[in-house]
């Protein structure tokens, strides 16, 4: 979930608030390419559409009025503000680069884009990240000397290229940020403030959707399974260990009675058990714990990842792209990643699972 | 964790094809005759670890039976479905729990200890649900999960907490204390344990092994740490450091650490607002007095301007919304501090250069407020000789006063309230030292008090005279001030009017409906089948439709509308023109729909 700012006793209060009947309040404003903002615009309806699975991940449509220029040398950033009992809390939901507009009247609709689209063009200069550069630094250099971003928050990342890294001119960087932050076990996205934030996909339950007294669900959920999406083992194959002649090597299999499990999902008898494997090279690993470790980090996320569900229910501003929610219903209690969601700028609930065209 | 939904079906041997989906109750017995099927959803699968503390499975009896009570549970070994049937049942595996009680009297409680089936789930096993049987006789039945009193799975579990995240401050971003307070995503564990104990290392080179600052484990229920609260020494302004924090659940099962996230300390500027003036001169005295601020300490490049009630700040007068400029001063707009008296709080926020993280009781922006009064002022003398006359058949009044010497600006009130402020003379003067100002927008058929007051040098005159009066006005008149359009429409028509609303009923799975309100709007509604109609010496019906064929040419033009005690800004809509003429006349007639502007 996107920071707050907030204590956690306010935190609660928000949270008390988002599942009860609530003020809300939408906002527009003008932004140039360094995120600064310019002015405030007027927004007459909008809606945030998430997709993790897509590039860019965060895109909106927007109605606005009378706006002025918004060529390619502007961004929007819209928010979403809820009236709490300590005053208006207001949040990002989207910063992005506008796409082509089409004027009705007063009225301007326009879609925009999260940032990956600026960093989604090719590197023109040709660039080379050494081998043993750290992972912060080379998606540092990446960003900041060749896409001019400013916006980074970029946690420790201590491990180092295996290889040199080679952009040709034709090459857009954000494959390559992309890639790099997987090998290093983080996920890199624009979050809704439009910082390029690279992070480890959250393990904590992040919000709950549940029935009942303290009910958000507005639908009931169904289940939705990407079996394709499954990964039953992960074999990590690291570094060559100061006198060793062999990398070190890691590997998890899911427990035979998991649903994805290679026996749950094999044929044939005698039974030939059906692999759905992720094999992770990181020379910056040199011990066999390290190695397990990760394997079994990236299992319990690849076991996780076929799960799905669709559903609507309160929105909560804050959430992000592949946070962990929990959804706790008669029919269905099932912890799932946040693959795509649909937030409506106006009084709507928030569509899970599925992106549904909430605007007029 | 009770878990007090589950498939379910039942099988018996004396009948092996027979389905018996949905049922209202579960057969079991008939000298191990039938068995009944339990598919409970379980809070953890294999990839948690899970520990398995204690697990109960509780059954009722439906019915009141003679023979042996005692029925054992069994973890089935097979997938199966509602619709399987005696010979399609799946086996078992394992060893099973054997149920306390024995009565088999209605309602009669059967209790199964299944920690140990559910604890091989957990360690890897498949998980297909329960089988229920019974050696005794006869067939004897359980309440099935569609009645009210439904089998339940009660389960305490354990898992080890996951790595915290979403850590701030990070990424780099400054605050401007040196102990900040520190958040991280709250605490939610798989087995549904409360939060114990944090720990938090703060280390400007990531030392693990000895860090500058350890605070060890600290007791709480919150993902928060206020460092003014530890000991802590605190980060230098223009330093950075990086920190990293470790949850507890209330079971004493440990987090691993989180990532180490950097922030940096980078002090604010001071804000100071220069005008209004400190106390005791902490009033304007006009009504759009050039306000002012300036930031000393750092870079300013943007800013936010609220003006509050003082006395209830929730109650926003201003909002100029952030901007991005380096300016000192704003002039508020009209009809933002119109009242003599009235303690208003200018609130100043300004933004610098630097990439701030707002956390806990540090905003990313420098803020100054100051609380400051609209007063007038005896140095300026008033206006003499202050008459209302309505401009009747329009809704309209006309002002007319003297004063021996032209002011710099006139400002007209209604009501207490700024309708217009910094008219110039020369464009009210009628001849000599009278002037003349026509107010256009007030309340029809309702009385309203009226005062102008004359501005020197920014001071706004006090011991104004007052006048009151009303317009009375019949029908409906339409008037777009600026570009001189009228339209009068006669009596005799239908109309709606009401205050509207920006909201919606959201309809939660647990029966409540949350309603979210965007806006509380202002008076919107229909009027139909009003009429064209001449008014003498003001305008024929033909010119009123040429007129309103105007406005509605520019739907997006405000307009005022005027009716009976009631006078609205408003958008017009659908303007329907023509209809059938009205008698023998050919005036037509007009619908139309409005919403506040």
């Amino acid at each position: 979930m996107l920071p707050s700012g907030l204590s956690a006793a306010d935190v609660r209060v928000l949270e008390a608030t988002l599942r009860t009947s609530h003020e809300i309040r939408a906002s527009a404003a003008l932004l140039n390419l360094d995120g600064e903002v310019l002015r405030p615009l007027t927004l007459l309806d909008g809606q945030v559409d998430v997709d993790a699975t897509a590039t860019p991940t965060r895109s909106a449509s927007v109605e606005l009025l009378d706006p002025p220029d918004l060529g390619p040398h502007r961004m929007l950033r819209l928010s979403y503000g809820i009236r709490c009992p300590f005053g208006w809390f207001d949040t990002p939901v989207f910063t992005g680069v506008f796409g082509d507009p089409e004027r009705r009247g007063r009225a301007l609709s326009v879609q925009a884009f999260g940032k990956e689209s600026l960093v989604s063009t090719p590197v023109f200069a040709p660039v080379t990240l050494p081998r043993r550069m750290r992972t912060d630094h080379a998606i540092s250099v990446l960003l900041r000397e060749h896409a001019g971003e400013t916006r980074l928050d970029l946690p420790d990342m201590p491990q180092r290229l295996g290889r040199d890294v080679s952009l040709a001119r034709e090459d857009p960087i954000w494959p390559v940020v992309k890639r790099l932050a997987r090998d290093a076990g983080r996920q890199v996205f624009y979050n809704a403030r439009g910082w390029a934030k690279a992070r480890r996909v959250p393990g904590n339950v992040q919000w709950v959707f549940r029935d009942g007294e303290q009910a958000t669900l507005t639908s009931v959920p169904s289940d939705v399974i990407h079996a394709e999406d499954a990964v039953n083992v992960v074999k990590v194959i690291g570094g060559v260990p100061k006198g060793a002649k062999r990398p070190v090597r890691g590997r998890a299999d899911a427990p035979a009675g998991h649903r994805f499990s290679a026996r749950k999902l094999g044929r044939g008898d005698p039974l030939v058990p059906r692999y759905l494997p992720l094999i992770l090279d990181r020379d910056n690993i040199l011990t066999v714990g390290e190695a397990n470790d990760l394997a079994e980090r990236e299992l319990r996320d690849g076991l996780r990842r076929p799960q799905d569900a669709a559903f609507d229910a309160l929105p909560n501003p804050l959430l992000e792209e592949l946070d962990l929610v929990r959804v706790a219903s008669d029919d269905l209690m099932v912890t799932i990643r946040l693959q795509r969601f649909s937030l409506r700028l106006r009084p709507a609930a928030i569509s899970v699972g599925a992106h549904k065209v909430l605007t007029r | 964790m009770i878990i007090r939904r589950a498939r379910f079906t039942w099988t018996e041997q004396a009948r092996p094809s027979a389905d018996h989906a949905n049922e209202m109750r579960l057969g079991v017995g008939a000298s191990g005759g039938a068995y009944s099927w339990l598919n409970f959803a379980l809070p953890f699968d294999a990839a948690d670890k899970a520990t398995v503390l204690s697990a109960t499975l509780r059954a009722y009896v439906k019915g009141t039976w003679t023979g042996s009570g005692v029925m054992t549970a069994k973890r089935a070994d097979g997938e199966w479905g509602p619709h399987d049937t005696w010979q399609t049942k799946p086996p078992v595996t394992g060893g099973g729990a054997d149920s306390t009680g024995t009565a088999l009297t209605d309602g009669s409680e059967r209790v199964f200890n299944s920690t140990a089936m559910l604890q091989a789930v957990a360690d890897g096993a498949d998980w297909y649900g329960f089988r229920l049987e019974r050696a005794g006789t006869p067939l004897v039945f359980l309440h099935s999960p569609d009645s009210d009193l439904r089998p339940t799975l009660e389960i305490t579990f354990a898992t080890r907490p996951e790595e915290p995240t979403g850590m701030s401050p990070s990424g780099g971003r400054s605050v401007s204390v040196g102990k900040p307070v520190l958040r991280w995503d709250a605490f939610a564990d798989a087995d549904a344990d409360a939060m114990g104990a944090l720990r938090v290392q703060i280390d400007p080179a990531k030392n693990e092994a000895a860090p500058a600052f350890d605070s060890g484990w600290l007791t709480a229920t919150e993902t928060e740490l206020d460092l003014t609260t530890t000991a802590y020494a605190g980060l230098a302004n223009g330093s950075a450091t990086w920190w990293r924090p470790r949850n507890r659940d209330a079971s004493g099962q440990e987090s691993p650490w989180g990532e180490w996230a950097q922030f940096r300390r980078d002090n604010k500027g001071a804000v100071a607002i220069t005008n209004p003036a400190a106390a005791p001169n902490n009033f304007v005295s006009e009504s759009t007095p050039p306000l002012s601020a300036v930031l000393s300490g750092e870079v300013q490049t943007g800013r936010r301007v609220l003006i509050v009630d003082a006395a209830d700040p929730t109650i926003e007068y201003y909002d100029s919304d952030r901007v991005k400029t380096a300016a000192t001063a704003l002039t508020p707009p009209r009809r933002v501090i119109d009242d003599n008296g009235k303690l208003y709080r200018l609130i100043w926020r300004v933004f610098d250069s630097k990439d701030r993280e707002a956390t806990p009781g540090d905003p990313p922006y420098t803020e100054a407020a100051r609380d400051f009064t609209f007063n007038e002022s005896a140095t300026v003398d008033p206006v003499t000789n202050l008459l209302a006359d309505p401009l009747s058949p329009r809704p309209w009044m006309r002002l007319t006063w003297n004063r021996a010497t032209a002011p710099d600006a006139f400002t007209v009130k209604r009501d207490g309230k700024v309708i217009e402020s910094g008219i110039a003379p020369a464009d009210v003067l009628v001849a000599g030292t009278g002037y003349r100002f026509d107010d256009r927008d007030p309340d029809p058929n309702k009385e309203h008090d009226w005062v102008v007051q004359a501005v020197v040098n920014g001071v706004t005159s006090s011991g104004n005279p007052s006048v009151t009066n009303q317009a009375p006005v019949r029908g409906i008149w339409l008037h777009d001030r600026e570009r001189d359009l009228e339209v009068f429409l006669a009596d005799g028509f239908a109309s709606t009017f009401g205050d509207g609303e920006t909201g919606e009923w959201l309809d939660t799975l647990g029966g409540r409906s949350v309603r979210i309100t965007q806006a509380l709007r202002g008076p919107e509604g229909t009027v139909t089948d009003a009429v064209l109609l001449d008014v003498p010496r003001i305008g024929t019906a033909r010119s009123w439709e040429t007129q309103l064929r105007k406005m509605r040419a520019r739907p997006d033009r405000p307009v005022r509308v005027a009716y009976g005690s009631e006078s609205y800004r408003v958008m017009l809509a659908e303007v329907k023109i023509g209809g059938r003429p009205v008698g023998p006349s050919t005036n037509k007639t007009v619908s139309f729909e409005f919403r506040a502007a």
